[in-house]
């Protein structure tokens, strides 16, 4: 063969390998999303992260699963019985359940799976202090054995926010809940593809065949959960103006948080529909340090909620009226417990009223330090406000600057400022995350065994109690509302309102439909 | 010259040595908790003080530092705290679309630079002189991340000639691999396209005033022979050097420009381990980063007695 004719003949079978790759995926649907956060852990009871919670509710399923109302429905369960005045519970599993390894879901999995989570998360804790035991009655029903009825068992089970009780096999679930699991092995509507994931750029899920999915329509978490594309990506682009340029492009699909200052943008493209989804909305709160001066002084956090004006916080962050909401309550919105009841402090918005509240409260000009995470746009703003704010109350005041991960260590400290310590920050959870009490992790005050500020208060924790322990509706709201009412006396956090999030998909997308986290089944490319 | 690049390399030893100390000692100075990030915002301080025992970082330092450089001397540079995957596998799936991207980078770089420079010199005051001050103008002077979103703008979203991000890796097929690669690549070699330029013009300048070209011209050689022949191999030198001390540049350019045309590579991995105070990660990439510029300063030490013969190791 002469030379030429060997590099003509290399050149076309270099030309064609592409073109074969292109004949191979124009049959299958996928949908590309851009994911801003970095999915680098594969266990969503070991870590909270955002977006390892959205990766496994790809891959992983749940017993129940809570509607747009917070009311639990069956999801891998056929249903649940209440037996033994309220101290029994029995679990039928759904038939034809199966992980991706084609092995059926067994009761052992679901009990396995129960136990790790409730080792991690609050409300599962919660949930186990009054659980007694377990016991499988067959492969597919088992029962929830408890010291003390637990009416709030099936909310739970199927909780939305935070760390959700995901089914594994009873091997990945039986793993030490302080370590990760290593295998991927789920029974949810799409399978993850480990060999091509790459931490921090790429991750692909492909359809699960064996997946059977409910029959009632999808409500938030709840009803079918449909796989309805053949593969699923996602592409972790950190520059919101490469992430615009390629979703306007249609290299992408679907961009689950769309920065807001390139929204008219996008708005102005036929192709692109730009809506919130989750309805929940973000709240957002200024934390405060209980254990050292000047917010150890309960008088002291009250003159600053009296200066604060909830719409300056949120107008530094957003323009559009319409994605913010002043909340003066310790509930969001949606939630069955919402009240302004005690919120009087918040509706004051004076300074003048605030700087001589403050004079009372005897402020010896001791410095506050603000601890500012400057990589999240809405957290740099508030906390500039917050500044900004304090200066005009008359404070001595110092925002450091500094990215997460040194602020969630420099939280930790319960050291006077001079010392590394802080005064406060700014923080924020969905919706879900403060709809009650078992999952409002802010809403405590058990001191310095609490959250970083460690409020103290007595009466909120037993109060709390109440909540927990009461048998009915009606019960669980007063104790609900008592908690915070007591809690706007002791101010654990001032809540500064709340933003709706939007994101950004093209006009192809079906099946988009309103949910509390980032669920991707369901949505279908036409 | 064997003999020159194992002492070369093996001098690299130490160097390596300091930096993994130096890097080692920084993290450990540097504020932020691994286990605080992992646990959440739910997490007790007792789960995290369980994370932070299981993931070794309860130890002292210099027990951390002795347990990570006995496992890095036998080619262990450990696992990620956050995926747990191991550090070599994670570079070692960066390190194509870094290298693809610095590999068209300085192709374009020389491409351009070199040929300009020539240029310029042999017109000194001409049109492509003039031309080469206003490109090294705008090389040095643009940003990286302005030039990135322009060129984006205008030949991806407005021209639609190519992908506005993303990397195919190269097994996929050279066209794809190609078309994700020109932007970031073009962006990346403007200031080093510049530089080269600027080196080769005034190298260029400094040897076509030497007795021997003008003899050559006195003896009526060709113009372009005494160009590339005589002047172009003499003045090659420093360009070398240039070209050298560039690619240790680029290596920091392309965190910039990974970032800007989301290509996942070796920049984009170590700015997502800082944020995250990934210490293995960090560690390992600062490892094998100076591990590369040991490499291509002796690849350039190379070269120069293939560009001079006077020069012997």
């Amino acid at each position: 063969m002469k030379r030429r004719n060997f590099l003509k003949g290399a050149s076309l079978a270099g030309s064609a390998l592409p073109f074969i790759g292109r004949q191979t995926l124009a049959a299958t649907k996928t949908l590309k999303i851009i994911h801003n956060g970095n999915l680098a852990s594969l266990d969503p009871i070991w870590t909270t992260a955002p977006p390892t919670k959205d990766y496994a509710f790809l891959v992983f399923d749940q017993l129940l699963a809570v509607d747009s109302k917070y009311v639990p429905h069956p999801q891998m369960a056929e249903g649940w019985t209440v037996e033994d005045d309220g101290k029994t519970y029995v679990l039928g599993l759904r038939q034809g359940l199966k992980f991706h390894d084609n092995v059926p879901v067994r009761s052992a999995d679901c009990i396995a799976s129960i136990q790790r989570w409730g080792a991690r998360d609050g409300f599962g804790q919660l949930m186990m202090k009054f659980v007694d035991g377990f016991e499988a009655i067959d492969d597919a029903k088992f029962k929830i054995k408890l010291k003390k009825p637990f009416p709030l068992l099936p909310a739970a089970l199927g909780k939305s926010n935070s760390s959700q009780c995901f089914i594994m096999p009873e091997r990945m679930a039986k793993v030490d809940p302080m370590k990760q699991v290593t295998e991927t092995i789920g029974s949810g509507p799409y399978r993850f593809l480990k060999e091509e994931f790459v931490s921090g750029a790429k991750a692909a899920w492909a359809k699960f065949d064996g997946y059977i999915p409910r029959k009632e329509p999808v409500d938030s978490i709840a009803g079918g959960r449909i796989p309805a594309v053949d593969r699923i990506e996602w592409a972790f682009i950190s520059d919101p103006s490469t992430a615009m340029a390629a979703l306007v492009a249609g290299e992408q699909d679907y961009w689950d948080a769309p920065a807001l200052d390139l929204v008219p943008v996008m708005k102005a493209d036929p192709n692109i529909i730009v809506s919130p989804r989750n309805l929940t909305g973000s709240y957002y709160m200024l934390q405060l340090n209980h254990v050292q001066p000047p917010f150890n002084n309960p008088k002291i956090r009250q003159a600053l909620a009296m200066a604060i004006d909830q719409e300056n916080f949120l107008k530094a962050a957003v323009s559009d009226p319409t994605l913010m909401k002043p909340v003066y309550s310790y509930y969001g919105a949606d939630s069955p417990y919402y009240t302004e009841d005690g919120a009087d402090v918040l509706k004051v918005k004076s300074l003048d009223k605030a700087k001589a509240a403050l004079k009372e409260a005897g402020y010896g000009g001791e410095k506050v330090v603000i601890l500012g995470v400057m990589e999240n746009p809405t957290f740099a703003a508030m906390a500039q406000v917050t500044e900004d704010l304090l200066k005009r109350l008359g404070m001595n005041v110092q925002l450091v600057a500094m990215d997460f991960a040194t602020m969630a260590q420099r939280r930790t400290s319960k050291e006077p400022t001079d010392k590394g310590g802080w005064s406060c920050f700014i923080t924020s959870w969905t919706g879900s995350d403060i709809v009650n009490p078992a999952v409002h992790q802010m809403l405590r005050a058990a001191g310095t065994s609490g959250w970083f500020g460690w409020p103290t208060d007595p009466e909120m924790e037993s109060l709390r109690d109440q909540w927990t322990n009461a048998t009915n509706e009606a019960d669980q709201k007063k104790a609900a509302i008592a908690l915070q009412v007591e809690a706007f006396k002791t101010l654990p956090y001032i809540p500064l309102g709340s933003l709706i999030a939007l994101v950004a998909y093209r006009k192809n997308l079906t099946g988009v439909w309103p949910c509390p986290v980032a669920a991707y089944w369901n949505i279908g490319k036409s | 010259m064997l003999g020159y690049v194992v002492r070369r390399l093996l001098m690299a030893v130490p160097v390596m040595g300091v930096v993994a100390l130096v890097v080692f000692s920084l993290l450990y100075l540097t504020p932020g908790d691994p286990a605080q990030v992992l646990a959440g915002d739910t997490a007790t301080p007792e789960q995290i003080a369980k994370i932070r025992t299981s993931l070794g970082l309860d130890e002292p330092p210099v027990a951390r530092f002795a347990h990570w450089l006995w496992h890095m001397v036998q080619g262990d540079l450990g696992a990620s705290i956050f995926s747990g995957e191991p550090v070599t596998h994670m570079i070692g799936q960066r390190l194509q679309p870094t290298f693809s991207l610095l590999l068209i980078a300085v192709v374009i770089s020389v491409g351009v630079g070199v040929p300009f420079g020539v240029a310029a010199a042999a017109r000194r005051g001409g049109f492509y002189d003039h031309a080469l001050t206003t490109f090294t103008t705008l090389g040095f002077s643009l940003p990286a991340f302005i030039a990135g979103y322009g060129l984006a703008y205008l030949f991806a979203t407005t021209l639609k000639w190519l992908p506005v991000q993303g990397f195919v890796p190269l097994e996929q097929g050279v066209d794809a691999w190609l078309r994700n690669l020109i932007l970031p690549a073009t962006t990346l070699s403007l200031v080093y396209a510049a530089i080269i330029a600027r080196v080769t013009r005034a190298s260029m300048l400094e040897v076509l005033s030497e007795d021997y070209i003008r003899t050559a011209r006195a003896k009526g050689v060709a113009p372009r022979r005494i160009l590339f022949r005589h002047a172009l191999k003499n003045a090659a030198v420093p360009v070398m050097t240039v070209i050298g001390i560039g690619v240790a540049t680029l290596i920091g350019s392309a965190v910039i420009t990974e970032n800007v045309f989301a290509i996942p590579g070796i920049g984009r991995l170590t700015v997502d381990a800082i944020l995250h105070r990934d210490y293995p990660i960090i560690q390992g990439v600062v490892l094998l980063l100076s591990a590369g510029y040991v490499l291509v300063n002796v690849a350039v030490d190379l070269c120069y007695t293939l560009i001079d013969p006077r020069i012997r190791y």
